[in-house]
């Protein structure tokens, strides 16, 4: 039988584990030697003993491990032990194990070699199974170790935890480095009572010389390792693996593993071995790496909590910031309604409303004292607020409805203000309890030194009792008590509180509150002088006449009067221009008050000369239609010069002037004359002319027949000349009836100007040349198109081209000129003879006003009436020797115009 | 053209006037007869046949122009000339009876003229 074949190994290591292989392997060996009994020992060189594996009967006691040293053998060979034959086992020359056999039985010496062979494959066997079972552990540390979510503490124990149980330690301790020593921080397997030092200085015993070196360190037996201190734990220490936790060079501890377990593979050695510390020196280094982790996880963590700490703050502040401005607006709002209201309760209502509501300071409740001068005493007088818990949510939620019906916060203050009845409710509790405010705790400091107490639940429980009474009423412990401060008094107090809320009252709140009580102080001190101040006014209004109100009545008066006023004293000081002054002379009364007379210029001098005469009559003088040029302008005044006489004394201290302008009424008075006048002319004109006509017609008609029947030469010159006369009395008539009549079968077309005055030219042109006079015309390049009668307008033309040859006498130019702007089209017609005399300038155009011998007297007049009164237009003439006589005739575009 | 058949009433209140028109219509060859007023001129002319009257208007019984209307509701062919010493009648004459209109003057040539043309219609 060969132990070495396919089946035996087969069937060894079909079994499950390392004792079932050793049992089948010795069942095979004892079969082969043929032996009823058998017992198989592995060699543990460590100890130098022989272990006892398998047997196939119970084995004494003493006989399970044998040491070899006891034997009387080298195991070199077979012997006998206890009566029975003992076969070594070797493999490579060295001795693996023992078999002991019935006496007589053996085996040969090849079967020794397969058995040495196969024991040492399965001993082999076992210890990488083992290894590799510690590998595969090793993978579970790292899931083991999550880093997010785990604390130092908790990394450490953990990590302890793992190397005792992949080492198959009993025992495990982590120590940490405190202040130049190592401290026992975590600990496995080990009870309390186990441990007799909990510090060591770093270089003490094992421990101490691994912090020192930074080496790891394997100790199979602390009995020959030199390094051993043995007084640290109570218990035994057989075996240990440790190692530094050294990160960035510095050793943060030590991870010290002790005495290893036994297990489910089987080794000849119970001691730690190298393996088992390459394994703590990679436990080791992934714990650094988790620390570091844990360390940059907790930084990071750290950061972002700091951060958001910082996010918090400036959000708080943000917060902060707009609460404050939020009540510094309310507090505005609320001097805002206090500044309409005039009645001293609704002021208070509006105070205690703005502390309470939601917009406003959002108090819980607010009591008003008022202070009693003469008792010196404060008097509740009225509590805002919900009455208890039961009406807390109720009670706000309407005051909230109530607020937001109103956009604006101050006018919901003031309507609330008169719409809400405070007279029961909390103030039911409070009314008429009364508090002396002289050497009170609390009152003392509000009323008599202007303070506010803010008493919290501290001062509350220090100092309750002596305010028990307050503190009764309120049922809270925290309020805020402010006064109503004015500039000469304290009006009183309001209580603050948040007893259904809780919510603290801040230093902040404390500081606005402060503002508060000095603006709604004031307020309710100056309504309250307000009332005794209107009383003073009225008494005072009614004794005033006074003297200052009725020069304001009287400058008033001055001021509006249509007729310009100025005042001057003897000192030539004028002393009032009024308005119309400044307006009629367009001086400004600033700069006329107080000034001079002769400020008004030489112009003023006549008017001054005869206003002074005052002084002598001391009458009034009137002066009416006074024709005044200023400013080279006219102007027709009605001027009164009054003495100015002090008031009851006859004393005259200056006059009065008065000057109303009437130029224009001075005009239309003329314009008017005028206007009666010509036709007063007119009519008579109209009849002298007809009744002239008929005998006219009849000298003339009998002249012509005398001349066809004389035959006497002298006689027909006569007649001739009879004619001649007639005739030039029949252009009189004529004439004078054209000016007298009025026309009412105007044609008026829109004729093209250059054309019309052209037709005038042409027809003259030839006969003026012959005498030596040159016309010229110059047209208006716009060639513009009016509206005229025709007829008419060529008549005027005719008439100052006709007057402007007559007045040439001889050779010369007439230059006949049209042109037009926005509103008019001109005619000028220029001559170079002799100028009109400045003072003919206006005659000329009156009717039967004549220069020439042989003229009506009414071509210049018919001439304006065409143009001003059919057209609605302006004739002038301007005449000098320089630049000779022109007559513009100017004629309004627009239609319109004209029927003004 | 037949002047001689032609016959003309004058009427006008001042004789010289009068005479001077009648005299200068008969130079050119018209049988002419005279009214001194409006009166005498319609008798006349519901009696006798009459190719044409000369008014004037200013006249103190009856004004010219009635005298006008009035010739024209005998419905007779006549033809009437105004002479008046007034030239702005001309604009009422539309609404008038007479058939022409001529402002009286020294020089008789211009009524001579009229008279033809409305005797030639």
């Amino acid at each position: 039988m060969i132990l070495t074949n396919f089946e035996s190994l087969l069937k060894i290591f079909k079994e499950e584990n390392f004792e079932e292989r050793l049992k089948t392997l010795t069942d095979l060996i004892r079969e082969m030697s043929g032996s009823n009994s058998i017992c198989l020992y592995v060699y543990e060189e460590e100890h130098k003993q022989l272990r006892l594996m398998v047997s196939s009967y119970d084995v004494r006691q003493d006989a399970l491990k044998i040491k070899i040293d006891t034997l009387n053998s080298d195991l070199s060979s077979p012997f006998v032990y206890n009566g029975r034959n003992a076969i070594p086992i070797n493999y490579d020359g060295k001795v693996i194990g023992l078999i002991t056999l019935d006496p007589d039985k053996t085996i040969d010496d090849r079967t020794n070699l397969q058995i040495g062979t196969i024991l040492k494959i399965l001993l082999d066997y076992e210890k990488s199974r083992s290894t590799i079972s510690k590998l595969t552990a090793m993978e579970e540390l790292d899931k083991e170790i999550n880093v997010v979510n785990t604390g130092l503490d908790e990394l450490y124990q953990k990590v302890l935890n793992f190397a005792v149980k992949v080492l198959n330690a009993e025992r495990g301790t982590i120590w940490l480095i405190g202040d130049k020593e190592l401290v026992l921080s975590y600990t496995s397997g080990i009870s309390t009572n186990e441990i007799l030092k909990r510090r060591i200085e770093i270089g003490y015993g094992m421990i101490g010389w691994i912090a020192k070196t930074k080496e790891p360190l394997l100790s199979t037996s602390s009995k020959v390792d030199p390094r051993a201190t043995l007084d640290i734990f109570s218990f035994s220490i057989k075996s240990a693996v440790g190692v530094p936790i050294i990160r960035d060079n510095e050793l943060i501890g030590v991870m010290m593993l002790m005495n290893r377990k036994n297990t489910d593979f089987y080794r000849t050695y119970r001691h730690f071995d190298e393996f088992d510390l390459s394994l703590a020196v990679s436990i080791a280094n992934r714990l650094k790496m988790a620390i570091t982790q844990i360390e940059l996880y907790t930084r990071l963590e750290k950061e972002n909590e700091n951060l958001k700490e910082l996010q918090k703050q400036s959000e708080d502040y943000i917060n902060y910031q707009k609460e404050q401005v939020r009540l510094l607006n309310a507090l505005q709002k609320i001097l805002q309604a206090l500044r309409h209201t005039q009645d001293i309760r609704n002021i208070y209502k509006i105070v205690l409303i703005g502390l309470t509501s939601n917009s406003g300071f959002k108090f819980n409740r607010a009591l008003l004292l008022e202070k009693d001068e003469n008792a010196r005493v404060l008097v509740a007088k009225e509590w805002l607020g919900p009455a208890s818990e039961n009406e807390v949510t109720s009670a706000w939620q309407s005051a909230k409805a109530d607020e937001e019906k109103y956009a604006d916060f101050a006018h919901y203050l003031q309507e609330e203000a008169l719409r809400i009845d405070l007279s029961g409710g909390l103030t039911s509790y409070a009314r008429g309890k009364i508090f002396s405010y002289t050497g009170d705790y609390i009152f003392d400091r509000v009323i008599n030194r202007s303070r506010i107490v803010h008493v919290t639940p501290m001062l509350s429980a220090q100092r309750g009792e002596e305010f028990m009474e307050l503190l009764n009423l309120l049922g809270v412990k925290e309020f805020v008590c402010i006064p109503l401060v004015g500039r000469r008094d304290v009006y009183g107090a309001i209580i603050l509180d948040n007893k259904y809320t809780g919510t603290p009252i801040t230093d902040d709140m404390i500081d606005i509150l402060s503002i508060f009580s000095e603006s709604v102080g004031l307020t309710i001190e100056s309504l309250k002088s307000y009332a005794e101040l209107v009383e003073k006014t009225i008494s005072l209004e009614k004794q005033r006449i006074s003297a200052e109100y009725f020069k304001d009545f009287l400058q008033n008066i001055l001021e509006n009067l249509d007729v310009a006023i100025m005042v001057v004293n003897r000192e030539n000081k004028i002393l009032e221009w009024n308005k119309k002054s400044e307006e009629l002379f367009g001086f400004e009364k600033s700069k006329m008050v107080n000034s001079d007379t002769n400020i008004l210029g030489p112009e003023f001098a006549d008017i001054l000369t005869v206003a002074e005469k005052v002084y002598d009559t001391k009458e009034t003088i009137n002066l009416s239609d006074y024709h005044f040029t200023f400013d080279s302008k006219e102007y027709f005044l009605n001027m009164t010069f009054s003495p100015l006489k002090e008031q009851d004394v006859d004393v005259i201290t200056g006059y009065i002037a008065m000057f109303e302008d009437v130029t224009r009424r001075h005009m239309l008075e003329i314009e008017l004359r005028n206007r009666e006048r010509l036709a007063v002319l007119g009519e008579m004109s109209a009849k002298i002319a007809h009744e002239i006509r008929n005998p006219l017609s009849a000298i003339g008609g009998f002249a012509q027949r005398a001349k066809k029947i004389s035959n006497d030469e002298k006689l027909s010159k006569y007649i001739d000349i009879i004619l001649e006369e007639a005739k030039r009395l029949e252009i009189i008539v004529n004439q004078t009836l054209e000016f007298s009549r009025n026309d009412r079968n105007l044609n008026f077309t829109i004729s093209p100007l250059n054309q019309l005055v052209q037709d005038i030219v042409d027809l003259y042109f030839e006969k003026f040349q012959l005498q030596g006079v040159k016309i010229e015309f110059d047209k208006d390049p716009k060639d513009p198109y009016v509206q005229l009668e025709p007829n008419h307008f060529k008549e005027v033309i005719i008439n100052l081209v006709q007057n402007a040859f007559e007045a040439m006498k001889g050779e010369g130019v007439i230059k006949v000129k049209t042109y037009s702007d926005d509103k008019f089209v001109y005619v000028d017609v220029w001559n170079n003879g002799d100028p009109i005399p400045p003072d003919k300038m206006e005659v000329i155009f009156q009717p039967f006003y004549t220069t020439k011998t042989y003229g009506t007297g009414l071509g210049l007049a018919i001439c304006r009436k065409i143009v001003e009164d059919e057209h609605y237009g302006k004739i002038s003439v301007r005449s000098d020797k320089e630049n000779g006589t022109t007559f513009t005739v100017q004629i309004p575009k627009d239609i319109d115009l004209k029927e003004v | 053209m037949k002047k001689e058949g032609k016959h003309i009433l004058v009427v006008e209140d001042e004789e010289p006037v009068r005479m001077l028109i009648k005299e200068e219509l008969e130079d050119e060859g018209y049988k002419v007869s005279t009214a001194k007023n409006g009166k005498e001129a319609l008798d006349f002319i519901s009696s006798q046949d009459v190719d044409l009257v000369t008014l004037d208007i200013e006249m103190p019984d009856m004004n010219g122009l009635e005298v006008a209307g009035k010739i024209r509701d005998m419905k007779k062919p006549v033809k009437i000339l105004i002479l008046t010493a007034y030239s702005h009648y001309k604009s009422d004459l539309s609404s008038w009876a007479a058939d022409d209109y001529i402002v009286k003057s020294s020089d008789m040539s211009e009524m001579k003229k009229k008279v033809k043309e409305l005797l030639e219609d």
